[in-house]
């Protein structure tokens, strides 16, 4: 008996660590994905890199001169953000309470 | 390296573009393969989510001190949705690397291309507003909002990515334009301008694949940025002399240094600022 409930002891220790490493795994993972958004619109909305071309609208003008409308993408260019499924449910979700 | 020397600064930019052409699809290809991933990972959560809580309704019910007969079986298939989801996660890892590594290819290709065009006297070496640009690029990357340690180190490496990347992109248009007027001169041999923009690069990615890796691996002590490239401290550094100097210290190799200087040492950024003041005291006088 004193042994089983050294046992039950030990394993609700276990879950205990274990849950609060999952918080803090969710926190960071929520942390990624915004830096992958601000790194993702800063890279679209046009620095000075972007107006020879990013690797969403190919570097065909590369050369050209540059094009005015290289400052305006739209939410399906957000191929680095839209590679999380969780992201493309959040977006579902904020469209669904427009 | 073994590659095709290229015959004149245009050509190059033609075959670079040309090159990359293709990146485009091939990035949005691999990053819908990670998205389709993703997706069929909520799909094995939600699954074993929902036996988990099944588990949980009968204990409810009934006690748990009656033995469910399901509950082997139930377990058995979490663990199954468990592993799946373990093998996506690694697949999508795998996945995020291939891109990585074709955006590496192209920009190693470029900047070996560059290096042989220094070498051969047909490109002159990088100017100063194309480090700067490098420079004004690393800062805006560097304002965004900091995370724990680990994220900024990664976050530095995409900086590192995006203003070796288009520093280079800015020197090939320049060289451009120049190259006809240029023809048949012989420039100054190569700086190392490009040679440590290589290695930084290089060690960026490095770093990066270390991570990936092997995301237990201690720290290193010294986690400061510095430089214009915003790295961490490597090899000989030497310090700016200016007041309000951003940086403070730079390696040699960012700065064209192989040698302590002699005397105070000031940056390019504070050297331009200083003449700045200058002009404007002049211009009140």
């Amino acid at each position: 008996m004193e042994k089983q409930r050294k046992e039950y002891e030990e394993l609700k220790q276990k879950l205990k660590q274990a849950l609060h490493e999952k918080k803090v795994q969710e926190q960071e993972w929520d942390q990624i994905q915004q830096e992958i958004f601000d790194k993702e619109t800063e890279y679209l909305s046009g620095n000075a890199s972007s107006k020879y071309g990013t690797i969403v609208k190919g570097f065909d003008g590369f050369g050209k001169h540059a094009s005015q409308d290289s400052h305006h993408f739209q939410d399906q260019d957000r191929i680095f953000s839209l590679s999380s499924a969780l992201f493309v449910k959040q977006q579902e979700g904020v469209q669904d309470e427009e | 390296m073994s590659f095709e020397r290229p015959q004149d600064p245009s050509s190059a930019l033609e075959q670079a573009t040309q090159d990359v052409s293709n990146l485009k699809s091939e990035s949005r290809f691999l990053l819908e393969e990670i998205r389709a991933s993703d997706l069929e990972f909520y799909e094995s959560k939600k699954r074993f989510l929902n036996k988990d809580t099944q588990i949980h309704k009968f204990i409810k019910q009934h006690g748990s001190l009656v033995d469910n007969p399901k509950e082997a079986e139930f377990q058995e298939r979490i663990k199954e949705d468990l592993e799946r989801c373990h093998q996506l996660q690694v697949d999508k890892c795998t996945v995020a690397n291939s891109l990585l590594y074709m955006v590496t290819k192209h920009l190693k290709k470029v900047q070996a291309n560059i290096e042989a065009l220094e070498e051969d006297g047909l490109l002159a070496p990088l100017e100063d507003d194309a480090v700067e640009l490098a420079n004004e690029l690393s800062r805006e990357s560097s304002v965004l909002s900091s995370g724990t340690s680990l994220e900024r180190r990664k976050r530095t490496v995409a900086a590192g990515t995006l203003s070796a990347g288009s520093s280079l992109r800015k020197r090939v248009k320049k060289e451009r334009g120049r190259s006809t007027q240029r023809d048949g001169m012989l420039s100054e041999p190569p700086s190392d301008e490009a040679s440590s923009h290589g290695a930084n690069f290089a060690d960026d990615l490095q770093d990066f694949n270390d991570e990936l890796f092997s995301l237990n691996q201690q720290e290193e002590d010294d986690k400061q940025l510095y430089c214009f490239c915003q790295s961490v401290s490597y090899g000989e550094m030497v310090a700016c002399d200016g007041p309000n100097c951003k940086y403070e210290w730079f390696h040699y190799g960012c700065v064209n240094l192989d040698e302590p200087p002699k005397g105070q040492w000031y940056c390019p950024e504070c050297r331009q600022e200083m003449a700045n003041l200058k002009l404007k005291k002049k211009k009140r006088v």
